[in-house]
């Protein structure tokens, strides 16, 4: 590759969104080449300035996803007239059933966000096993990719400027998946934080902190600076 | 876009609500981008930006053809945002001071070294300036550069976004950068050279 080619993958590279080896080529170019090491401190130093210039930007994103997520809670189908049913018989039997549903809608509201919670806290539950093996991950972003492209065959993209002595994943939801992968482990409590699909903050955040206890695990989700958070411990 | 948001556009015609969750996911980044173009603004970009996602869902079985979702999408948006300019006497880009203070607290918090004093070539870029130069970019790469610079997604789901190869849109990253970077290194240096 020319140095051209190098440098080319530069915003890529910082974003540490290549793949090992290609990363590995790179660094070692980097070792015997000033001009790309001086041209890899630029692109840094530009996406840096974006990044930290952008954050309204994701903050008004998030807003926009949770406001339109509030909304199809409220209104989860628009049907247009011309698609209701002639017959007033057929439009009385329809109107019937969307009254039961709206009933038990009400009922579940008065426990909001109880079938998310179960849900989070079963994919936590589950995925608990994952966070004895991922503790042991140290050191770079593409070493962690590479165990999570090996083991469950999706490409996380850790964010920039991760601590790696204290930080294994990030958020998932970003590739679609759902919920979240650990983001932090503490090996001496036996617990971990994970950060949540952007989507479950409104649930979060209207019925405030909740405390569970299941199955052997005790499970806390919140939301704080516009992310939902879940900390799953092992009870002793 | 075309080819995921034909699939998409029957979803959510059929009124399957997860079809208009993933139409917000997957195009409230370069609706929100162009609405700063216009407004300058960016509580009012983000107001506009929901009212037509909510607007559009009020109405999406006018729509047809799934190869206009897009535009359909942004001509909601413009006519909205002309109604929100000539209601609004703000001029510039303003952030409210508070959120200034919480978004402050965020970058001490996600990027430690974000503290460091900023390179002169790129102390002067603002939002807006990224916004505007990412809005004049050629149309296949402007919706990279948003998903990229903005939201920062991996390129794996922007390929999935655009219905591209995963190789495409590493392709279009690195012809986004360049122009990018070049369109706004000429903004810098205009705006730093004497006059």
């Amino acid at each position: 590759m020319t140095c051209d080619e190098y440098q080319s993958e530069f915003p890529l590279y910082v974003g540490h969104q290549l793949l090992p080896e290609e990363d590995a080529e790179i660094i070692a170019h980097l070792q015997s080449c000033a001009l790309c090491r001086q041209a890899l401190e630029e692109e840094r130093q530009f996406a840096r300035a974006v990044h930290n210039v952008s954050l309204p930007f994701r903050e008004a994103s998030q807003n926009i996803q949770r406001s339109a997520q509030k909304a199809i809670r409220r209104e989860p189908q628009v049907i247009p007239s011309h698609r209701l049913p002639e017959s007033p018989r057929m439009r009385l039997a329809i109107w019937s059933v969307a009254a039961a549903l709206a009933l038990i809608a009400v009922v579940l509201l008065r426990h909001p966000g109880a079938t998310e919670i179960d849900h989070v806290a079963d994919w936590a539950i589950e995925n608990y096993p994952l966070i004895d093996q991922t503790h042991a991950l140290r050191g770079d972003p593409a070493t962690v990719r590479a165990w999570f492209r090996e083991h469950h065959q999706i490409d996380i993209s850790p964010p920039v400027n991760v601590d790696y002595g204290k930080l294994v994943g990030c958020k998932m939801a970003e590739m679609g998946r759902d919920p979240a992968p650990l983001l932090r482990f503490n090996g001496r409590e036996t617990s971990a934080v994970f950060i949540l699909p952007a989507r479950f903050a409104a649930t979060f955040n209207a019925m405030g902190n909740r405390d569970i206890s299941r199955d052997g695990f005790r499970i806390v989700v919140w939301a704080e600076g516009g992310n939902p958070y879940l900390k799953i411990s092992r009870l002793m | 876009m075309n080819a995921y948001s034909g699939r998409l556009l029957e979803r959510w015609r059929s009124g399957d609500p997860h079809a208009f969750e993933e139409v917000v996911n997957c195009f409230h980044g370069p609706l929100l981008s162009y609405l700063i173009s216009l407004l300058h603004h960016i509580q009012d970009a983000e107001d506009v930006a929901q009212d037509t996602f909510f607007r559009a869902h009020k109405s999406v079985h006018q729509l047809r053809d799934p190869a206009k979702l897009w535009e359909w999408l942004k001509r909601i948006a413009h006519n909205l945002a002309m109604d929100r300019a000539k209601n609004s006497r703000r001029s510039g880009f303003a952030t409210d001071p508070s959120e200034i203070q919480t978004i402050a607290e965020e970058v001490q918090v996600s990027s430690p070294d974000a503290a460091e004093a900023p390179d002169e070539t790129w102390s002067q870029l603002s939002l807006e300036v990224i916004v505007e130069a990412i809005e004049g970019l050629p149309e296949i790469y402007r919706e990279v550069a948003v998903y990229h610079y903005l939201q920062e997604w991996p390129y794996g789901k922007i390929a999935q976004a655009l219905g591209i190869e995963p190789a495409a849109a590493r392709q279009r990253i690195r012809r986004a950068n360049k122009l990018l970077r070049s369109v706004l290194m000429h903004r810098m240096l205009k705006r730093t050279s004497p006059t």
